[in-house]
């Protein structure tokens, strides 16, 4: 490793170290799980708190779960089309509300407190493997409601216009997975980095304005996250003429 | 790992970010520029086009992450270290 | 050389991927089912009941408004043609009244005009008739004057 040399000078921030679990011959990452596992145990509860009572006159939490039901369903509407946008409306709102709880649980919590063998916890999306894991998911997805919708046929959609577009619709389908996943990761890695710099140089005041930024980047990339994915299925179950 | 591809290493991350912010700088410079023209067209708008403007902004914003990504690949995974 | 190098070969990393990626995926697929029976069905259920709630009874009002404007026309009619009936009417009385006002006026006209003329007669005829025995008399006296001038000569 490069900075291995000098890894505590870095703003003290340890970046590529991991909480290794072993179990039989896997390895995991620890601290993505951890982080992960509180927030989305602490989503659940906040979602089960919600819609305990369902009432016909929403108040307090049943309103907000209901306001991002309804954010939710327009998603996916506007980019996969009133006909199918039913069956991807669950998928395409758990990338959402994952992602965007990952990213902000990942700033708001203050986790550097909780002192961890080897790594640090943080966001779950500021690692590689969740990234890739839900950019694949996406893939998979895609590929499946073209398959289930139009059959043999979504694979018109490699030679729509024209042949020639056959190499480059191919690789689309790698350039996909790989640019949602990296964009997400460098989004939510960057602004942690930026914000771990910041802080160790001028821990007051400063990096104030900088986590406010942050917050916006995380919510826009959970959003963008989202909306892409969507924006795939609904290219793939798109009927051509 | 020696200290020429150290040196090579930090170059090439501070020019992975530093070019790869030119282009999305200069989008986004454009793409508000649009928006401002289109709001002060059709003040009413606004709330659509602010919409849309931030995530065509986030869209160019991630080709500076990509930049990134590789500078910190560079200096945090080199794999020629 | 070492390209794939950094993909899990060294320890650690930034780019060291592992089981971690299938676990998250399978997580990220249950935790799909589970909000789906959790968020997605049950406020789904809500929302569209009252989203057809609220539709029914719009398309309701609707029908009641488009209702009222009928009759609501349908009166206008009706005022505006008891309105004409109205004018009408007395119009008539207007007229007739009018008739009969104007027979009235011709018929005292024509009798005050047939009294005058025979008051206009009356008098003439004892003028002439007064000038006529004034002229006699006259003729009588110049007859005894002319007598007595006479008789006395």
């Amino acid at each position: 490793m490069f900075l291995n040399s000098l890894p505590t000078n870095f703003a003290a921030l340890e970046v590529g170290q991991h909480l290794y679990w072993q179990i039989g011959n896997i390895r995991l990452h620890g601290q993505v799980f951890l982080t992960s596992w509180i927030l989305l145990g602490a989503l659940l509860v906040f979602i089960s708190l919600g819609t305990k009572k369902m009432e016909n006159d929403p108040k307090g939490l049943q309103n907000l779960l209901e306001f991002l039901w309804d954010y939710i369903r327009d998603l996916a509407r506007t980019q996969i089309g009133e006909k199918v946008y039913r069956d991807w409306m669950p998928f395409i709102g758990t990338l959402f509300l994952f992602v965007f709880i990952s990213n902000w649980g990942g700033a708001l919590i203050p986790w550097k407190l909780i002192k961890l063998p080897s790594g640090e916890l943080g966001a779950p999306t500021a690692d590689i493997n969740t990234t890739i894991a839900l950019a694949l998911l996406v893939s998979l997805s895609y590929f499946y409601a073209g398959l289930s919708n139009k059959g043999w046929r979504y694979f018109e959609y490699y030679v729509h216009p024209t042949p020639i577009m056959l190499p480059f619709k191919i690789l689309e389908d790698f350039t996909k997975p790989l640019s949602l996943s990296f964009r997400l990761f460098g989004n939510i890695l960057a602004d942690e980095l930026v914000v771990g710099v910041l802080v160790f140089l001028v821990p007051l005041v400063l990096p104030i304005p900088v986590m406010f930024l942050g917050l916006f980047t995380s919510a826009i990339q959970a959003l963008i996250f989202a909306t892409l994915a969507a924006y795939y299925i609904g290219e793939a179950v798109e009927e051509h003429h | 790992m020696d200290s020429i591809t150290s040196a090579a290493s930090v170059i090439a991350a501070g020019l992975a970010v530093g070019l790869g912010a030119i282009g999305p700088g200069l989008g986004q410079g454009n793409a508000a520029q649009g928006a401002v023209e289109g709001i002060a067209r059709q003040p009413e708008a606004e709330g659509k086009i602010r919409g849309t403007l931030l995530l065509s902004f986030a869209f160019m914003e991630s080709l500076t992450i990509y930049g990134l990504v590789v500078a910190l690949v560079l200096l945090f995974a080199n794999p020629f270290s | 050389m070492l390209a794939f190098d950094f993909f899990g070969a060294t320890e650690g990393g930034l780019f060291d991927i592992n089981a971690t990626l299938p676990l998250m995926a399978i997580q990220v697929v249950a935790l799909t089912y589970i909000l789906n029976s959790l968020f997605f069905k049950p406020v789904g259920k809500v929302v569209e009941k009252r989203e057809k709630f609220v539709s029914n009874n719009i398309t309701d009002a609707k029908n009641k408004l488009l209702e009222v404007e009928k009759l609501e026309a349908d009166l206008l009619i009706q005022l505006q043609s008891a309105r004409f009936e109205a004018q009408k009417i007395v119009n008539e009385a207007e007229n007739e009244s009018d008739k009969l006002y104007k027979e009235a006026l011709e018929l005292a006209n024509n009798e005050a005009n047939a009294s005058k003329e025979k008051a206009r007669l009356d008098i003439e005829n004892q003028t002439s008739s007064a000038r006529e025995q004034l002229f006699k008399q006259a003729d009588d006296l110049s007859d005894l004057i002319v007598n007595r001038l006479i008789l006395e000569k």
